[in-house]
């Protein structure tokens, strides 16, 4: 019967090196864990045998103890999850973001329907996974769990802030998404950069439109307002990495001083950050908004780079988007 | 056991113990009974048939105290088949959980006793059910984390058999096993019926026993309205090794009330008749001061 099957300790001896970049979300999500793992001795990480992809290796290495495999089978890794934050434990349920959607009921019920301190951590959002294609690059999970009452968003920009806020995630008592991304990405903000969930915040100034973006585009949207800076085009950028709840005084502040909003996000245009940037708008300081995503639809295989600009969401997109807002503005 | 308040006194013998527990059974399925009169809907076959199972656990097997409900050192019940609802619920009032006149407001606005159980509304449910196959993965997460926190406490959890039919209850079988959670052990009210059929007719189970004993799990198969033989066996699971223990109580969906005693039709959510509730209750040995009280609700 054991014929032919590999011993764990042959399968780690024989391991290739992980296909993972030292400047990706994932890889400083997973640091962060691990560096933080001493300080939140009730914190337990849960892994679907992704632990490579997902950055969480860097725990397993740091706190083998805590690091509770289940194997490929999220739902049942979500709900039991609900179960260690029943008897006291932080959980951390790690995975692709595709596969908490799968599991977004297990996430519902036993995480936000019974309000556990319980987090989800998911890697692999958006056409940022490219070449693994259209099934694989979830661009609906900001709407789904947003969608969740009780449910705290949260989609960092860059490695600096990643690890402050799985800190955060960590501090707060309740159910957090939080993504994470698989691609390099840029280094954005300097070692003197805060985190707080709920707030948005100003990184570089502007008059005559605000963009508001999370994630990987929030790089994109600075290199959109430098290229809009070179045609006379003062474009405020704000980083709103909480999307739930969304910093909807921040949004009205800026809907008044600028005048008009352009958001982005490497996810569908409906109901993710846009969403909820129109929303908060709506109600309280209505004013023109563009909105870059992708556009109801499926992504497909390709180097991220290449897939924002097929789909529409890298920078010259988010260009035009804001010269579409502010001409709305004048109107 | 220890100093705190105890659901049953200390070391009765075993017949009285059974009888004490056949009493309470008994009550258990009048109050369901009656709750479901009271809400106008709700399911009484499988609250029928896990009676007696739920009065073995609470009255005897498992260290819980209605009044350490948060004592980490309690045991823990997740009713995996929430819908049984009314029957854990009439559990709570029968132990000291919860009051028994406050629960016949089940599937009310305003009244904690939701149409299936909520940890926020109730804390002494432990944790909200009512999304099949899920609990059985709440109770594997809370058996790991007792083991890791070093809490000698045992998880239960009840499963119906329809809720079998969900493949998360079979990720959560196979990561039990995988883990050696001998501190986990699921209770079956294998009833036979589902929403709208036997189970044989929607989507078999069998081999039953034989499934569990491939996924790695200690296996028995128990009359599970036989008092005396769901203790000998809850006790057995408690000293099994390394592995977690299944029991496969077979049960008699609606028990105890002849006219629903196998009868697809009373597992879904009904609405009884006076005169249905009535003979219900009589049929289940309640008095007629009992009827009365069950009956009208001030």
């Amino acid at each position: 019967m054991s014929l032919n099957s590999p011993t764990a300790s042959l399968c780690e001896a024989g391991a290739p090196a992980l296909i993972a970049n030292s400047d990706s979300l994932r890889e400083a999500f997973g640091k962060a864990l691990s560096a933080l793992g001493d300080e939140f001795p009730k914190l337990v990480v849960l892994d679907a045998d992704i632990a490579g992809g997902t950055g969480v290796h860097h725990f397993r290495k740091s706190h083998p103890d805590r690091m509770i495999q289940f194997g490929i089978a999220e739902q049942n890794m979500m709900a039991a999850a609900g179960g260690m934050a029943a008897v006291g434990l932080i959980p951390v349920v790690t995975t692709f973001a595709v596969f908490c959607l799968r599991a977004i009921e297990q996430a519902r019920l036993s995480l936000c329907y019974a309000r556990r301190n319980a987090k989800i951590v998911a890697s692999h959002p958006g056409l940022d996974v490219g070449p693994d294609g259209g099934s694989a690059q979830a661009l609906e999970d900001l709407a789904a769990f947003r969608a969740i009452p009780g449910m705290t968003v949260i989609s960092p920009a860059d490695p600096t802030e990643m690890v402050l806020a799985t800190r955060a995630m960590l501090e707060y008592d309740g159910p957090v998404y939080m993504r994470t991304g698989r691609s390099p990405c840029a280094r954005l903000f300097g070692e003197d950069h805060k985190f707080e969930i709920g707030k948005g915040q100003i990184i570089r100034d502007g008059d005559d439109v605000t963009i508001v973006a999370c994630g990987i585009e929030v790089a994109r949207a600075l290199a959109a307002a430098e290229s809009l800076a070179e045609e006379g085009i003062s474009a405020r950028v704000v980083n709103m990495a909480t999307i739930k709840p969304i910093d909807a005084a921040l949004l009205s502040r800026c809907a008044v001083e600028t005048g008009a909003l352009v958001t982005a996000e490497d996810h569908n245009i409906h109901g993710g950050l846009g969403g909820a940037v129109a929303e908060a708008l709506a109600a309280t300081t209505p004013c023109p908004v563009e909105f870059v995503g992708v556009k109801d639809t499926f992504g497909a295989s390709g180097e991220p780079e290449e897939l924002a600009h097929h789909f529409g969401i890298s920078a010259p997109f988010i260009a035009d988007a804001a010269r579409r807002a502010i001409r709305r503005k004048r109107k | 056991m220890n100093q705190k308040f105890q659901t049953v006194s200390a070391q009765p013998s075993p017949a009285m113990l059974a009888e004490k527990l056949a009493e309470a059974a008994r009550f258990i399925r009048c109050h369901s009974v009656a709750s479901i009169f009271h809400a106008g809907s709700g399911h009484p076959g499988g609250a029928l048939s896990s009676a007696d199972l739920f009065a073995c656990l609470y009255g005897a097997e498992m260290n819980v105290w209605p009044n350490a409900i948060h004592d980490p050192s309690r045991d823990r019940f997740v009713l995996s088949k929430g819908h049984a609802a009314p029957a854990l619920y009439a559990t709570g009032a029968h132990f000291g959980f919860c009051d028994a006149k406050a629960a016949l407001a089940l599937r009310k606005l305003n009244s904690p006793f939701q149409g299936h159980p909520h940890v926020l509304d109730l804390p002494w449910v432990e944790t909200s059910t009512g999304s099949l196959g899920q609990g059985m993965s709440v109770a594997v997460g809370m058996a790991i984390g007792l083991r890791l926190q070093k809490i000698p406490a045992r998880v239960y959890t009840m499963l119906g058999d329809g809720e079998l039919q969900e493949g998360e209850a079979w990720e959560a079988a196979m990561s039990a096993a995988h883990h050696k959670l001998d501190n986990l052990c699921a209770v079956i009210d294998y009833n036979k019926l589902q929403s709208d059929n036997c189970n044989d007719a929607i989507m078999r189970l069998e081999p039953l026993a034989d499934k569990w004993r491939a996924f790695g799990w200690s296996v028995a198969e128990i009359d599970g309205h036989n008092i005396p033989e769901i203790l000998d066996h809850l006790g057995r699971a408690g000293a099994t090794r390394e592995k977690p223990s299944v029991l496969i109580a077979h049960t008699i969906k609606g028990k105890g009330v002849p006219y629903m005693e196998n009868i697809p039709t009373w597992h879904g959510s009904v609405k009884l008749t006076p005169a249905q509730t009535e003979e219900a209750l009589t049929a289940l040995g309640a008095s007629a001061d009992e009827i009365k009280g069950f009956m009208h609700v001030s």
